[in-house]
C-alpha cells in the first residue's frame, strides 16, 4: 500500500510528553505526537468526526500578565541601577520580556480544542490558541463535510436538543396562508 | 447516541450555542465555546455482524470458526472468513491474521500507531558528542554508518526530507576530517622532534 501524503495543518503544542502537530490526510486528521526519537499517531477519520469543541480559556491573559509582570520588574530595576551598562542591559532584558508580551497579545487568546467521535473524546494539544482553531477549522470542514454530507438544519434544532436530554425549543408555527 | 457536553463543566449544550461563526457562552459555566457539530453525531453506531451459523453440510465455512457460513475470501491470503472476521480496509477484506501480520511488518501504514525517527537519532549522534569531544573518534564514524544503514527504513509518516541524515554525514565527515588533520600534525610534529 502506498505511503499516505499529507499536508501540514496549523499549530503546534508542547507538552511535557513532548511535541503535539497535526497533519491532513486524504481521509483523516493525523495526530503526531514527537516524544524524543519517535512518533506515535492517532487518525481521526472525517466520517467519523461527530463535533469539535473550541473554549476559549485564560490562559493568554496569565501569560501576558507573567510577561508584563517581569518587563516591569526589569524595568524598575533598569531605572534603580546607577549605571548605564547595568540599566542597558537590564532595560534590554525587560525589552524581551515586553516583546513576548506583544507577542502573546498579538497572536491572541488561548483554547482547549477536542474532537469528538462515536468512541472517544480526543484534546487535540496542537491546537491553543483561537486563531489557529479557526483556521483548522477552515481547512478542514470542507473535507468533513464532503464525507458526510452537509448538516441539516432542522436536525440543529429540536433534534439536537432531544438528544441532548433538553426541553425542545418552541417550535413556531408556520404562519396561515390567505387564500 | 451520547450528549455533547462543555468541556469545562460538562454541561449538555443546547443547539443555540452550536455551528454558529462566533464563540458563544456555555450556558452552565459562562466560557466562550465554538462548537460545530457534523451529521455523524446523529448517526447510530453500526453494531458489527457476528457471522451467520453453516445450517447444510457442504457449505463454505469460516478458516477460524468452522461453524459459521464463509462470508468472503481474504483479499491477501485467500482463506475463506465469516462476517465477524472480515476486517475492511481501504475496500479491501482482510482475516485478523494478515492484519495483524501486516501491522507488524509496517505493510498497512495506516494501522501504524508509532515510528522511530532515525534521521534524528543519526543527528544527536553527530552532534552531541562533540560536548564530550575525544568520544567522537567513534561516535562520528558510527554516525555515518547509522545514517547509511538507516537510510532507506521508513520515517516519520509526516512529510519530511532527508536533511537530517545529510547534516549528520556532513558533520561526522568534518569531525574526521579534523581527526585526521590533528593526527597528522602530531605525527608530523613528532618527526620534526627525531
Amino acid at each position: 500500500m502506498n505511503a499516505p501524503k499529507y499536508k501540514r495543518l496549523p499549530g503546534r503544542g508542547r507538552t511535557l510528553a513532548g511535541t503535539s502537530r497535526l497533519y491532513l490526510g486524504e481521509d483523516h486528521i493525523l495526530v503526531v505526537q514527537t516524544v524524543g526519537y519517535s512518533e506515535s499517531y492517532k487518525r481521526f477519520f472525517f466520517a467519523d468526526i461527530q463535533a469539535i469543541v473550541v473554549r476559549k480559556t485564560a490562559m493568554g491573559m496569565v501569560w501576558n500578565g507573567v510577561w508584563g509582570a517581569i518587563a516591569l520588574l526589569f524595568t524598575l530595576i533598569a531605572i534603580a541601577v546607577n549605571d548605564t551598562v547595568g540599566s542597558s542591559v537590564f532595560g534590554s532584558i525587560a525589552s524581551l520580556f515586553l516583546l513576548s508580551l506583544i507577542i502573546n497579545a498579538f497572536i491572541g487568546p488561548m483554547c482547549t480544542c477536542h474532537v469528538r467521535t462515536a468512541v472517544q473524546t480526543e484534546r487535540l494539544t496542537a491546537i491553543s490558541r483561537m486563531s489557529t482553531a479557526r483556521k483548522v477549522l477552515d481547512r478542514i470542514r470542507p473535507f468533513i463535510t464532503a464525507a458526510q454530507g452537509e448538516m441539516p438544519r432542522e436536525q440543529l434544532g429540536a433534534d439536537f436538543d432531544q438528544s441532548q436530554g433538553i426541553g425542545s425549543a418552541p417550535i413556531v408555527a408556520a404562519p396561515p396562508v390567505a387564500g | 447516541m451520547s450528549v455533547l457536553v462543555c468541556t469545562k463543566c460538562f454541561t449538555p449544550l443546547p443547539s443555540r450555542v452550536v455551528n454558529l461563526p462566533e464563540p458563544t457562552p456555555c450556558p452552565g459555566c459562562q466560557a466562550l465555546l465554538r462548537t460545530e457539530v457534523f451529521p455523524a453525531f446523529f448517526r447510530d453506531t453500526q453494531r458489527g455482524s457476528a457471522g451467520e451459523l453453516a445450517l447444510q453440510e457442504g457449505q463454505a465455512t469460516c478458516f477460524y470458526h468452522p461453524q459459521k457460513t464463509a462470508h468472503v475470501p481474504c483479499d491477501a491470503c485467500g482463506r475463506f472468513i465469516c462476517a465477524l472476521c472480515d476486517v475492511e480496509l481501504h475496500g479491501e477484506h482482510l482475516c485478523p491474521s494478515c492484519v495483524e501480520a501486516g501491522r507488524r511488518k509496517g505493510k498497512i501504514v495506516t494501522l501504524e500507531n508509532k515510528r522511530t525517527l532515525f534521521d534524528s537519532i543519526a543527528l544527536s549522534l553527530s552532534l552531541l558528542p562533540i560536548l564530550a569531544w575525544p568520544i567522537t573518534i567513534v561516535t562520528a564514524p558510527g554516525a555515518i554508518i547509522f545514517s547509511i544503514m538507516t537510510w532507506k527504513k521508513p520515517g516519520s509518516l509526516a512529510p519530511r526530507t532527508k536533511a537530517r541524515f545529510i547534516f549528520a554525514i556532513i558533520i561526522s565527515t568534518l569531525t574526521l576530517i579534523g581527526w585526521g588533520a590533528a593526527a597528522y600534525g602530531i605525527f608530523s610534529a613528532f618527526k620534526r622532534t627525531r
